[in-house]
């Protein structure tokens, strides 16, 4: 077991920035989920640790040592691909043998070894099986085995679950945080799925553009994020967000557009710097707008009739998207009457958001 | 309803054009092997003769002599090819016994015959059979006048002469200019020589007379021109004295009047004999040749009268004088000779005298078996694999065989009996079939007429390109099908059969093809895959890289084989000067002994090949994910174990059917040993299979015994290509 650190890793390819001046570091049995869009750097970050790319500049160390200049195997990582990446003319079993006869481990090992990680992913019946006889989550389970059999320092996970259907996804989910208890041992994970990254991750790191923007627990990155990006990247549906100005009144924090007016609550906590800035973007999740009927909070001075635009029916709530004046929303309600043409909603201001127009900084101490 | 009518109107309309056009115009192709600068000519005067004839159209095309043949005889034969065919009088022998063109003299009368001069109308067996429009044909001796201010008159001179022109002008021990230079290993250019030492090829009752003490000394005088003179280079075929001749490199050539055309403006060139041979006081004697034009057998009729025309337009005074002033080419035609541009041309008044020491073009078609024999022992004493004696004695035994091989007509033997048994057995299991399917197969037909319509014509295109050859080819392969049953063969069993698998030369062969098949195989497949791997990995610049390992494939094959060829001359051949002059080593005689001339053949078909393997293999590399070697690199795997454990396997499925394809093309591939080894040189010892079938089928026109050995080469293949299959389970897919 070993803590990762990251630091200040930079990465080119050809004149293209892929990486810039990363620091980070994955605490001694972590389980670390790098999140971010397509193209943000974050399997050339895992790969980079792996030793598959070498850095232009900066170090990474791994257990307290630095990596740098040695080559993947010797890293005692193991690396499990998206797809899978298991050596199509040979069985199940000798797949997973592969590395361990890399490192000329004795047979009776090698055998012991791979029975035992066979049975905890039930996996042992298809030993005798060449890949292309296996199905998706099988393929995954032996690429899984294949890593775990050598019994790395550290796991890197490279988008593992992209090719499986939904329901397959969220099982593996399951099972592989269940691995990462039972093995305890350091995960860095990389996804582009915030639901993956939201339920698998003790901590996640938010990736754009080769930069981190952000690295928290799941809680502190969806109450508390630290700038327009990560609040829109994480949610589903995402955050709205209005734009509009500030205004201070009698002590209170307005925030005021042409269709609306709100009276902010959280203003104690507004960074001071910002104090002169009239310009703003106010965020609100969804779940945070709630139906005036059945809302458990009353507050009429945040209170605004909208005209619903359309809704999505999610099963237990619905989504509501709708208009006030130019500014579209959605919000997550339980009871909506769908022949409802206009509703009256509450927005609850305890828990709004407020970004800098500009760079999209979090304007409230974190 | 609709839908049918569309078809059988765009049927229709595809039909009508496909006939529509053709009977406007009358066609006549001529099928010729003039040189470059002759056909020039000959395109000018049928543009006359079009002009004159608006309802005529002339196509020529051009044969190498020997392609010409062959495929005439395959054409005419199967009752099409050209109307007319122009070429060496040597051809007239073996296409009349054929029956392949026509008698002269019932369509010609003897007036017409009477303005040409007498060696221009060839005469066989009793009938006219070609009008030459050329006497000549003959090989001289063609001087550099910059260089040689008088040609050497006997052979003595010849020597010293030579001795004085053969310099190292550089010192480096290298030869820069020789004396002379030609075509020696040929033995039609050694023919004259033969005639010097008072011998000749064969007697007047046609039997080869090439065991005698003229031929003995014939082969040791040339011998010793290259071994103890040093006046002609180590190896040296025709095209090779040319370019020397024509740079200069050379004083003194021995060629033939075609090559006149060629040098014209290029070299200042003098004419004269062959020089005398000192030792007997006798001129060497030239075969003199006629070329002239023959009419297909297949041309009756109206269409007949209307070649009859051309020929004679063709052979007339009027255009021989045309061609004597553009190309100085020796004139037939009486009227021509008499003009006085004739009479005062130098060239061909020293050309005449040379005729004058000449010998007629024997027409008959034991003359090849002839060649044949005489070629591969005088090659041998070249080679040093052989004396004098012991060539002459042999080569005249090979001739009388060859010659008896040529004209034996098999009946039926014994086996017939056993073919007979096995063809009513044949037919029986055909017919049960068909009865017992004939309702299915004559539903399916009811039932899909539409799609069996749209692939009858690839049906046809495949039963007249593929399945009626084969089975043809089979049905000849127990025929006595040869030179004097060309149109009267006859089945008469297995007889070939037991004469290939009786033969220890067959053997020989074989052992050399699967030699010859199973490393060339190997490198294909090594280089290819070691390039392969090399250009998709590691080396920048890729595509420009894969463009130029591509081009040895790319290069038509035979352009390729002769540049080998002349790559692996001793002498100037660029393959010997790196042996030499960068790896110090002795230069090899590559061309003129057996081994060595088998390694040139494969080391140029393992150039020719590789970028095919290397193209399949790119293909495959590309389709293995990356991730693998990322997988295989954090398990701890070299590229040693990576290349052996994922690219190897991997690969697999793409390269065996390449493989198998590879096998068979290249036990088949007859073009770069018959180009490189120049038909089987060194005293036809440079043999595979397909090119010893060439070889029976069209030198000693043994069409049955080729048709067997061909079926054989054929099972021998498919067995080998459904062991591969079976054996790799290449069909197997990966993922």
């Amino acid at each position: 077991m070993a803590a990762i650190q990251i630091r200040d890793i930079s990465k080119k390819f050809g004149s293209t920035d892929i990486l810039t001046q990363i620091n980070l570091t994955a605490e001694d049995g972590e389980f670390l989920v790098l999140v971010g869009a397509s193209g943000c750097g974050k399997s050339t970050l895992l790969r980079l640790i792996a030793g598959l790319e070498t850095p232009d500049e900066g170090t990474i160390s791994i257990g307290g040592l630095e990596m740098t200049g040695v080559p993947p195997a010797k890293r005692n990582v193991a690396m499990v691909f998206q797809n899978y990446a298991l050596y199509p003319h040979l069985s199940v079993f000798e797949n997973m043998a592969f590395g361990l006869r890399q490192q000329k481990k004795d047979e009776a090992f090698i055998t012991e070894k791979i029975n035992s990680t066979g049975e905890i992913l039930q996996i042992s019946h298809l030993f005798t099986r060449k890949p292309k006889e296996l199905s998706g989550g099988q393929r995954q389970r032996v690429a899984l085995g294949r890593a775990m059999v050598r019994d790395p320092k550290v796991f890197l996970f490279d988008e593992p679950l992209s090719n499986l259907d939904a329901k397959l996804r969220q099982e593996m989910r399951i099972e592989i945080k269940k691995l990462h208890s039972i093995l305890k041992t350091t995960m860095i994970y990389v996804t582009h799925d915030q639901t993956e990254a939201m339920t698998m991750g003790d901590r996640i790191a938010i990736m754009r553009n080769g930069e981190i923007e952000q690295v928290d627990t799941p809680e502190k990155i969806y109450s508390s994020p630290k700038n327009k990006f990560v609040a829109s990247f994480i949610g589903m549906p995402q955050m709205n967000f209005i734009e509009g100005f500030l205004q201070k009144d009698d002590g209170n924090l307005e925030f005021k557009n042409e269709d609306l007016q709100f009276t902010l609550n959280r203003s104690s906590a507004y960074k001071s710097q910002f104090e002169n800035l009239e310009k703003v973007v106010m965020g609100i999740r969804p779940e945070d707008i709630h139906d005036n009927l059945f809302a458990q909070i009353k507050d009429t001075s945040n209170t605004v009739t909208a005209k619903v635009e359309m809704v999505e029916n999610m099963g237990s709530h619905k989504i509501v998207h709708f208009k006030i004046g130019a500014s579209g929303f959605s919000a997550e309600l339980r009871n909506f009457n769908e022949h409802d043409e206009k509703i009256e909603l509450i927005f609850d201001m305890n828990r709004t958001h407020l970004f800098h127009p500009e760079h999209g900084g979090s304007l409230y101490e974190a | 309803m609709i839908f049918k009518k569309i078809i059988y109107a765009i049927l229709g309309v595809f039909f009508i054009s496909c006939f529509d056009g053709s009977t406007e115009k009358s066609t006549i192709n001529i099928w010729h092997q003039m040189h470059y600068e002759n056909r020039k000519v000959l395109r000018e005067v049928c543009n006359w003769y079009e002009d004159e004839n608006p309802g005529i159209q002339i196509n020529l095309t051009y044969r190498e002599t020997e392609e010409l043949r062959s495929n005439y005889q395959s054409s005419a034969m199967g009752g099409s090819g050209p109307e007319l065919i122009y070429g060496p009088s040597d051809q007239v022998g073996p296409f009349a016994a054929m029956g392949i063109i026509q008698p002269l003299d019932t369509l010609f009368t003897d007036d017409f015959f009477n303005t040409f001069v007498d060696n221009a109308i060839i005469s066989y067996q009793g009938h006219k059979w070609m009008v030459g429009d050329v006497v000549g044909n003959h090989l001289m001796l063609l001087y550099n006048k910059n260089l040689v201010t008088s040609p050497p008159q006997n052979t003595d001179e010849l020597i010293a002469m030579g001795k004085e022109y053969t310099l190292d002008v550089d010192g480096d021990g290298k030869i820069d200019r020789y004396g002379l230079v030609w075509n020696f290993t040929e033995p039609f250019f050694y023919a004259p020589w033969l005639g010097g030492f008072g011998g000749w090829l064969l007697d007047y009752e046609n039997q080869p007379t090439l065991n005698t003490e003229a031929n003995r000394k014939g082969f040791a005088f040339i011998k010793s021109l290259r071994d103890e003179h040093k006046i002609i280079p180590q190896e040296c075929d025709y095209e090779i004295a040319n370019a020397m001749f024509l740079s200069g490199e050379a004083a003194m050539i021995i060629n033939g009047d075609w090559s006149w055309g060629n040098y014209k403006g290029k070299v200042d060139f003098g004419i004269a004999r062959i020089p005398m041979v000192s030792e007997t006081g006798l001129w060497p004697t030239p075969i003199v040749g006629t070329k002239g034009y023959s009419i297909n057998t297949n041309v009756q009729g109206r269409e007949l009268e209307e070649v009859n025309r051309l020929l004679q337009f063709l052979t007339s005074a009027k255009v021989q004088l045309y061609f004597t002033e553009k190309v100085n080419s020796q004139p037939s035609s009486k009227a021509a000779l008499k003009d006085e541009r004739i009479a005062e041309n130098e060239i061909l008044k020293a050309s005449a005298r040379v005729v004058e020491a000449g010998r007629p073009m024997a027409v008959v078609p034991e003359m090849r078996a002839i060649w044949d024999a005489l070629r591969t022992q005088y090659q041998a004493v070249l080679g040093g694999s052989a004396t004098p004696e012991n060539a002459a004695s042999l080569a005249q035994k090979n001739a009388l065989k060859q010659i008896q091989l040529m004209n034996e007509v098999q009946t039926p033997g014994n086996s017939i009996w056993i073919f007979r048994l096995g063809m009513f057995l044949l037919g029986g299991i055909i017919l049960l079939l068909i009865i017992k399917n004939g309702k299915d197969i004559a539903e399916s037909f009811r039932e899909n007429k539409t799609a069996y319509l749209f692939i009858a014509p690839a049906f046809v295109m495949v039963f007249a390109i593929i399945i009626f050859p084969f089975f043809y080819n089979i049905l000849i392969s127990f025929s006595n099908f040869s030179l004097n049953t060309f149109r009267d063969w006859q089945i008469i069993g297995f007889h070939h059969y037991v004469e290939v698998f009786t033969d220890l030369h067959f053997y020989t062969i074989l052992i050399k093809t699967g030699i010859w098949t199973f490393t060339n195989l190997f490198f294909h497949l090594g280089i290819g895959i070691l390039l392969a791997v090399l250009i998709n990995r590691t080396l920048p610049a890729k595509p420009l890289l894969r463009t130029a390992l591509i081009i040895p494939w790319a290069v038509p094959q035979y352009i390729s084989a002769l540049t080998w060829r002349g790559m692996f001359n001793q002498e100037y051949g660029s393959v010997n000067m790196i042996l030499e002059k960068f790896l110090f080593m002795e230069g090899l005689q590559w061309l003129s002994s057996p081994t060595e001339t088998f390694i040139a053949c494969i080391l140029t078909n393992v150039w020719l090949g590789f970028p095919f393997m290397m193209i399949v293999a790119l293909g495959g590399l590309q389709s293995i994910p990356t991730e693998l070697y990322e997988a295989a690199e954090v398990d701890g795997a070299s590229r040693w174990q990576q290349f052996k454990c994922i690219t190897l396997p991997m690969l697999m499925p793409v390269m065996i059917p390449a493989m198998i394809l590879g096998m068979i093309w290249t036990f088949n591939n007859i073009n770069v040993v018959w180009l490189v080894s120049n038909g089987g040189e060194p005293s036809d010892q440079t043999h595979i299979l397909v090119s010893f079938v060439y070889k029976a089928a069209f030198n000693l026109y043994r069409y049955g015994y080729a048709a067997a050995l061909s079926m054989i080469i054929f099972c021998i293949l498919l067995v080998m290509g459904i062991y591969s299959i079976r054996q790799s389970n290449s069909t197997e897919s990966v993922y």
